[in-house]
C-alpha cells in the first residue's frame, strides 16, 4: 500500500483499477497470470516485441526517401529499444518470478524508466520515445481485445500527466469513475470540469503516472486529495463504508431537485448554475438549476489555437439557451487575461496583469472579436432567455461603451434579417471595488448585477490568493467585503434590478445564511452544490437569517465571523461540514 | 564473456557531443558497443549499467559535460574503448 498526496480537485471517493493514459492508452485487465500461463505470457511478450519491431521498420521504410537521415535515426533508435536485452530480460523475469501478466510486467518495467526520465531535466524530452515504445508493445500484447478509453468494459480511474478539457469531456462517464493527474491545480479547467461532471479527482500529484501501473487497484479520495495504491483490506473496507455514507447523503440531496428553494417563511431564492462547457447543461438540469447564472465562455478561446468563429460561439450558446426554455441563461463576454489571449499574437508583457488590459478592456481593444461573440449571443437569444453579462466593469463609461458596441451589432443583425431578442437584458459583473461602491450609479444603466466575489476580494484586500505567502490574507469575511456586498444588494433593490452572486461565496454553505440575511435571492454556483445550498435555504427563515447576518456584522474579527457562520450553519444542517 | 587472465580496462571521459547520450547518440553508442565481444559497462555518478542496452544507457542521463566511465572486459577491450570514446565525443548529426 502506498499513499500519494495531491490537491483535492473534485469531491467523492472512487475505488477502481487504474488506467494509465499517456503511456498505455489501453486498459490492462489482469495483473496476475495463472502458473500454467506463465510460458504463454512470455511467448506473448516476445511476439509483441517482434511485431513492434516490424512495425517500426515498416514505418521507417515508408518514409525512407522523404526524410533527412537524422529522422531515420530516430526509427533506428526505436528499433534498438525494442531489441534491448535488458528490457526483455526484466520483463520476462517479472513474468516468470512473480506471475505477472505480460501487460502488467511491461507496465512495471516501463514505470521505473518513466520515473528516471521524469526526474531528469535532460531526459524528460525523451519521455515521448519511451512512452511510444510502451504503447506499441502493449498494443501488440493486448491485440484486438484491447480496451481504449472510448470502449471500456469496466470502471477505471484514469491516471494521466495532465488532462485537457476536451479529454475530460469525452470520458465515458459510466466507466470513468475518477481521475488522478501529475499536474494541475484546483482551478485548472480539468478540475472545474471534473467537479461539474461529478467525477472525483485529485490533481497536482507530482509523478503519480510513474508510481502506478495499469491494473493496479486504487482508492481515490477526492475529498482529501489522496490516492492510495494497492490499498490493504482495512483501508479498502473503511473507504467502502465512506463511499456508502457519501452516496446516501448525495441521494438525499438529489431528492430535493424538484423542490423550490424556499425559506421556512415563504421567501423564494433562485439557484442558478455556473458553467464553462456546453456539456455541463445536463448536470445543471439533473441538479435542479433554475437556469444558468454564469456561462463562462473562455474555453472557446483557450482550448484551440485559433479565434473561435461566430458559429462556434453560436452553437455553444444555442445549445444551452434552447435546453432551458424560459429560464435565464446568462452568458458572460470574454473574461481573459491579456497573456492568455490569442497565443503568439502581439502580446505585451504587463508588469501588473491583474490591473492591466484584461477582460472587458481587452474586448475594447479587439472590437472585431468582441463583436463576433456578441453577435452569436444575440442570435442565440432567439432560442431562449439569453442575457448578456459584461465582466470587470469599473466605471459607468465602460458600461456605456459596451452597450454602444452591442447596439451596433444589433443593427447589423437587423440589416442581415437575423432574429434576436431586441429587449435582451444586459448586466454587469460587480467585481471591482470601484463598481461595488458606485453600484447605485451603475444600477441606473444595467439591467442586473452579478457579484463576482473572487476578484472583488482579491482587488479589495490586495491579495493574490494563489500566492502562498499572502494567501492567508484572502478573507471573504473581511468586513470591507461584507459591507460592499450588502451595499450592492441594497443598491439593486433600490433600483429594482436583480442582484445575483456568481462568485465562490455563493456556493459555499458557510455564507448562505449571511447572504440570505443581506437580502440576496439569486445564487449562481456550481451545479453540484445546488442541492446542498437549497437544503440550507429550506431549513431557515428570512427572519433568522437577518438576525444571523446582524450578529456576524457586529463581530470585529474576520476569522471569528467565519467561525460564527459555520457554527450557525452546522446548527441548521449538521451534515454540512 | 570472461577473458581469462586479464583485468578489465576502463576510461573516464567527459561527454562532449552536444546532445549528450540521449536517444540517437545512445543508439549509436550501443550499436558500436555491440560490435565487440568484450563485456561493456558504463557508469555515471556511481551507477553502472549495461553498455549494450540503449534504454540502460539513456537512463544514465549523460548530457554534454557529464563525466562517465566506460569499462570493457574481453579480447577486444582496447579497440572497444577507443571506438566508444570517439562516439561519446562526436556530434552524431554532423559526422
Amino acid at each position: 500500500m502506498e499513499v500519494k498526496r495531491g490537491i483535492p480537485a473534485s469531491p467523492g471517493i472512487s475505488i477502481s483499477q487504474a488506467f494509465v493514459l499517456d503511456s498505455e492508452e489501453a486498459r490492462i485487465r489482469q495483473k496476475f497470470a495463472a502458473e500454467s500461463e506463465v510460458n504463454s505470457e512470455i511467448e506473448k511478450f516476445r511476439s509483441a516485441l517482434l511485431a513492434a519491431q516490424q512495425e517500426v521498420q515498416n514505418e521507417r521504410d515508408k518514409v525512407l526517401s522523404a526524410v533527412a537521415p537524422e529522422y531515420l535515426a530516430i526509427f533506428d533508435a526505436h528499433v534498438a529499444m525494442l531489441k534491448d536485452d535488458v528490457l526483455r530480460n526484466e520483463v520476462e523475469r517479472l513474468i516468470s518470478e512473480r506471475s505477472f501478466t505480460a501487460a502488467y510486467a511491461l507496465s512495471r518495467v516501463f514505470r521505473t524508466y518513466r520515473r528516471m526520465f521524469l526526474n531528469s531535466e535532460y531526459l524528460r524530452r525523451s519521455l515521448p520515445d519511451i512512452e511510444d515504445m510502451q504503447k506499441r508493445i502493449l498494443r501488440h500484447i493486448l491485440g484486438e481485445r484491447r480496451e481504449t478509453l472510448r470502449d471500456l468494459g469496466e470502471s477505471v480511474v484514469v491516471v494521466a500527466r495532465e488532462l485537457t478539457p476536451s479529454q475530460t469531456v469525452s470520458f465515458d462517464r459510466s466507466h470513468v469513475v475518477g481521475f488522478a493527474t501529475d499536474a494541475g491545480g484546483q482551478t485548472s479547467h480539468a478540475a472545474i470540469l471534473a467537479r461539474a461532471l461529478e467525477i472525483p479527482a485529485v490533481v497536482g500529484l507530482g509523478n503519480i503516472t510513474s508510481d502506478i501501473s495499469g491494473g493496479d487497484l486504487l482508492v481515490l479520495d477526492g475529498n482529501r486529495g489522496l490516492v492510495i495504491i494497492d490499498p490493504d483490506e482495512k483501508t479498502l473496507e473503511s473507504y467502502r463504508q465512506k463511499q456508502l455514507v457519501t452516496r446516501t447523503f448525495l441521494d438525499s440531496l438529489l431528492r430535493l431537485r424538484d423542490q423550490p428553494a424556499e425559506t421556512r417563511d415563504g421567501a423564494t431564492a433562485t439557484l442558478l448554475a455556473n458553467i464553462e462547457f456546453p456539456e455541463e447543461v445536463e448536470t445543471c438540469l439533473s441538479h435542479g438549476a433554475g437556469g444558468i447564472g454564469l456561462y463562462r465562455t473562455e474555453f472557446l478561446y483557450v482550448d484551440g489555437d485559433t479565434v473561435p468563429s461566430e458559429d462556434d460561439h453560436f452553437k455553444a450558446y444555442k445549445h444551452a439557451a434552447s435546453k432551458f426554455g424560459d429560464a435565464p441563461v446568462v452568458i458572460r463576454t470574454l473574461d481573459l487575461a491579456g497573456d492568455k489571449f490569442f497565443r503568439g499574437d502581439r502580446t505585451v508583457a504587463e508588469r501588473n496583469p491583474f490591473l492591466g488590459c484584461r477582460s472587458i478592456r481587452l474586448a475594447f481593444l479587439n472590437i472585431d472579436v468582441f463583436k463576433t461573440q456578441l453577435r452569436a449571443m444575440l442570435r442565440a437569444s432567439a432560442f431562449g432567455n439569453v442575457k448578456i453579462l459584461f465582466p470587470m466593469i469599473s466605471c459607468v463609461d465602460e458600461l456605456r461603451r459596451a452597450k454602444l458596441v452591442l447596439g451596433e451589432v444589433m443593427r447589423d443583425l437587423e440589416s442581415d434579417n437575423l432574429p434576436f431578442n431586441k429587449d435582451i437584458e444586459v448586466g454587469i459583473m460587480i467585481e471591482v471595488p470601484s463598481a461595488a461602491l458606485t453600484a447605485d450609479i451603475l444600477a441606473r444603466e444595467a439591467d442586473f448585477f452579478s457579484i463576482g466575489t473572487n476578484d472583488l476580494i482579491q482587488y479589495t484586500l490586495a491579495v493574490d490568493r494563489v500566492n502562498e505567502s499572502v494567501a492567508s490574507l484572502y478573507m471573504p469575511t473581511h468586513q470591507s467585503i461584507l459591507r460592499m456586498i450588502e451595499r450592492v444588494i441594497q443598491a439593486g433593490a433600490d433600483a429594482g434590478i436583480d442582484v445575483a452572486m456568481c462568485g465562490e461565496m455563493a456556493g459555499d454553505v458557510s455564507f448562505t445564511l449571511l447572504l440570505l440575511g443581506m437580502g440576496l435571492r439569486t445564487f449562481s454556483l456550481s451545479p453540484y452544490l445546488i442541492p446542498e445550498i437549497k437544503k440550507i435555504i429550506r431549513a431557515v427563515s428570512v427572519e433568522e437569517a437577518v438576525a444571523i447576518k446582524d450578529q456576524a456584522m457586529n463581530l470585529d474579527d474576520p476569522e471569528l465571523i467565519l467561525e460564527f457562520l459555520r457554527e450557525r450553519t452546522r446548527d441548521i444542517l449538521p451534515e454540512a461540514f | 564473456m570472461e577473458f581469462a587472465g586479464s583485468m578489465p580496462i576502463e576510461r573516464t571521459i567527459t561527454v562532449s557531443n552536444e546532445q549528450g547520450l540521449h536517444v540517437r547518440p545512445a543508439r549509436r553508442f550501443v550499436e558500436e558497443a555491440s560490435r565487440f565481444v568484450a563485456d561493456i559497462t558504463v557508469s555515471k555518478d556511481g551507477r553502472e549499467v549495461e553498455g549494450k542496452s540503449i534504454i540502460a544507457i539513456m537512463t544514465l542521463g549523460a548530457h554534454n559535460g557529464s563525466v562517465i566511465t566506460i569499462k570493457a572486459d574481453g579480447p577486444d577491450e582496447q579497440q572497444a574503448i577507443e571506438a566508444l570514446t570517439r562516439i561519446v565525443a562526436a556530434d552524431p548529426d554532423t559526422e
